[in-house]
């Protein structure tokens, strides 16, 4: 499950990269020919597309989820080098077909004609520029959208949220068991190293459940969906699980750094909030909202309760139940308007 | 000649942009043309010279109050046709002035130049519009995303600067909204969102100009930081909360008007060591980490219980002379939240005139 939702957000990224590549491979021919020449949109659409084919196999394929933790001008850098080689083999070879086809002659026989020797001390600068700068663009572009977090530059430039609107959200809020007790113990930098550890491993698991971080305060970490996202394939309560697994999986690597394997509980709530863009010099897109008071206030109680897992019952009415997990109540608890409260098991394997 | 803090950032932004340009123009020509000849590479120097001072005119110093009432789309169409005409303006006057002189040629001798005409239709010059509109938009959208994130983020999260994390020393103001459930309750939430927003705008000229750095919006609670010793200089730490309520107090007839309530704040300073380091991986954020961070909130709690405007603790008052304007009382010693040693807190208030006055 956890694979092929990671296979299927590759593919759907590669699609858009591929639709940005036949765009770029149209823009070429309309500004350097005229219309007349229909070989020149025909190698635009084909190195276009055959450009980005390259690109996402070697984005989602060949550098994969780790190289996020490389400093971002090397990344940018050595990707752009690297592509930048790939698309000069590319439009060589592609230009030798078409034209060759078009004169009548082979691939080779194109190759060491004097027409193609032309082509290579005129135009073809100028082409390998305009890739230049496309490939620095987009690969500039992904990486900023990789820092600022997921979709939150297209709200930039669209500036989508820019009257504040109300909004059905899912909020899930993750914390680190005793916390203040680890912070003790450890050094500031050792604690930070910590977070930051733990904050990359859960990363994986946020991208394929749609999830979107809405902020990091101190060792808590809130998770946001909209309600249609979230309740699909159950993603939001599947994030709780895939974490428990990730860590679970990579409990040595914590007890090597830090000398324990770290856990953390959850609380999830949903409601309506207001979401708006704060700010003047420094700009924040932020949600406001009783759903996200009452959230926090659930997930302070986790730790009393004993519970790594509590759902409200506004989520809990709405949540699809996957199979292979039961949904227990915990009880009532006064403060929260009396609320009945959730927590979710996997299921015991039945004895046979 | 003295300028503003405004105006100093944007003569700043400027020469940046300017350089760029400079930049982006020497690399084109070497790229297009080699670099066996001298003369292209003036070309594009001068043209990168001149987009530049277009582009920081356009930005910073063009009266554009017109344009927030505008759509996205028509902002973007202006945006576009401004650059796309000065653009091709620029090089297409540049060449052509610089042909002038290099070939001796009057002006009606240049609009029947071989050379030129082939320069001009044959494909040269739209590439070169094409790169240079595609590096103005490239700047651009980084100066955004600059603003958008705040003070010299991009710039920490672009060079890697705290993918290592570090200990720094920081001054931190925390300010909340005091009667943030009350103003709720009376105007709706999403009332209450354009509210704050109002107020964050307001108090956002009294912190840069006591040179505070923005670090995140929770809730109704703002924090500030300085580096410390840019905190204790001139108090710039205290003056600023001073200023700050200052500032929303004049403004406050505006406030009833628009919301018919009035914001009321609360403040706590403290200074320590805090870590600083980069989080996340797909969402970045530069943080801060450590227990000044927790006592800071912690203090900011107890404004309430001694009815006072502002907390500092005593750390923070061991660093800075206070101002003859200010005054500082000792609170009770408290234990905070979450903590085992006692700490000593300390209200500070403004002397005003009418104060003097009943002291007298």
């Amino acid at each position: 499950m956890k694979s092929s939702l990671l296979l299927k957000r590759k593919l759907q990224s590669s699609g858009l990269i591929i639709l940005v590549g036949l765009c770029f491979g149209l823009i070429y021919p309309l500004f350097a020919d005229d219309f007349t020449d229909k070989i020149a949109f025909l190698n635009g659409i084909l190195i276009g597309f055959f450009g980005a084919v390259l690109l996402s196999i070697g984005e989602y394929f060949i550098f994969g989820f780790d190289t996020r933790k490389w400093s971002f001008i090397p990344l940018v850098l050595v990707k752009t080098a690297l592509y930048f080689i790939m698309f000069s083999i590319l439009i060589v070879t592609v230009m030798c077909f078409t034209r060759g086809k078009e004169n009548q002659m082979g691939f080779w026989e194109y190759f060491y004609s004097p027409q193609f020797d032309e082509f290579i001390h005129g135009e073809f600068s100028t082409i390998l520029i305009y890739c230049l700068i496309v490939l620095f663009a987009i690969n500039f572009t992904r990486q900023i959208n990789r820092k600022i977090g997921h979709g939150v530059l297209v709200r930039f430039i669209l500036g989508k949220y820019h009257k504040p609107r109300e909004e059905q959200r899912i909020f899930a809020f993750f914390d680190i068991k005793q916390s203040t007790h680890i912070a003790e113990n450890l050094s500031p930098i050792q604690f930070h190293k910590l977070l930051y550890e733990f904050f990359n491993d859960i990363s994986l698991c946020i991208l394929i459940t749609k999830g979107e971080i809405y902020r990091y305060v101190g060792d808590e970490i809130v998770v946001t969906w909209q309600m249609k996202d979230g309740i699909k394939h159950s993603n939001c309560i599947r994030l709780f699980f895939y974490m428990k697994q990730q860590l679970e999986e990579l409990s040595e690597k914590y007890v090597k750094l830090f000398g324990f394997k770290p856990d953390f509980h959850a609380a999830y709530h949903c409601g309506k909030v207001i979401r708006g863009e704060l700010g003047d010099i420094k700009s924040q897109f932020v949600y406001h909202g009783e759903a996200l008071f009452l959230g926090h206030k659930m997930e302070k109680a986790c730790s009393y309760l004993g519970c790594d897992l509590i759902i409200s019952s506004a989520l809990a009415s709405d949540l699809p139940i996957p199979p292979e997990y039961v949904m227990k109540p915990i009880g009532k608890l006064l403060n929260f308007h009396k609320e009945l409260l959730y927590t979710m098991e996997e299921k015991q394997p039945v004895m046979a | 000649m003295t300028y503003t803090i405004r105006q100093r950032y944007k003569l700043r932004m400027s020469l940046i942009f300017i350089l760029l340009g400079i930049c982006a123009g020497l690399f084109f020509v070497s790229l297009n043309d080699g670099l066996g000849d001298w003369y292209p590479f003036v070309n594009g120097g001068i043209i990168g010279l001149a987009l530049g001072i277009a582009t920081a005119y356009f930005e910073f110093f063009l009266d554009k109050n017109w344009m927030k009432q505008k759509s996205l789309i028509a902002i973007i169409a202006v945006r576009t046709i401004y650059y796309t005409v000065i653009v091709s303006l620029v090089i297409i006057i540049e060449i052509g002035v610089a042909r002038m002189i290099k070939n001796h040629l009057s002006f009606p001798e240049l609009l029947m130049n071989k050379e030129f005409n082939e320069y001009v239709y044959g494909g040269e010059f739209i590439t070169s519009v094409f790169y240079a509109l595609a590096l103005v938009a490239f700047v651009n959208f980084n100066y955004e995303i600059n603003r958008k994130l705040g003070q010299g983020v991009l710039l920490s999260l672009i060079t890697g600067r705290y993918h290592h994390p570090r200990e720094v020393e920081k001054v931190f103001l925390f300010i909340n909204l005091s009667n943030a459930r009350q103003i709720i309750k009376q105007i709706g939430r999403l009332q209450f969102h354009e509210f704050i927003n109002e107020v964050i705008y307001d108090i956002t000229t009294p912190i840069i100009t006591r040179r505070g750095v923005i670090y995140h919006y929770v809730d109704n609670e703002m924090v500030i930081k300085w580096k410390k010793t840019e905190g204790m200089r001139n108090a710039n730490a205290i003056h600023c909360f001073f200023e700050i309520k200052e500032r929303l107090k004049e403004n406050q007839p505006n406030y009833l008007k628009r919301f018919s309530v009035i914001p009321e704040i609360n403040g706590a300073l403290h200074v320590g060591p805090v870590v600083k380091g980069e989080i996340g991986l797909i969402r970045s954020e530069i943080v801060y980490h450590g227990d000044t961070m927790n006592t800071t909130s912690r203090i900011l709690d107890k404004c309430k219980s001694f009815s006072t405007d502002i907390i500092a603790s005593s750390q923070l008052l061991e660093l800075i002379d206070l101002p003859g304007n200010y005054t500082q009382r000792k609170c009770d010693n408290v234990l905070l939240r979450g903590k085992n040693t006692l700490v000593e807190l300390y209200a500070v208030h403004q002397i005003t005139e009418r104060n003097t006055v009943l002291v007298v």
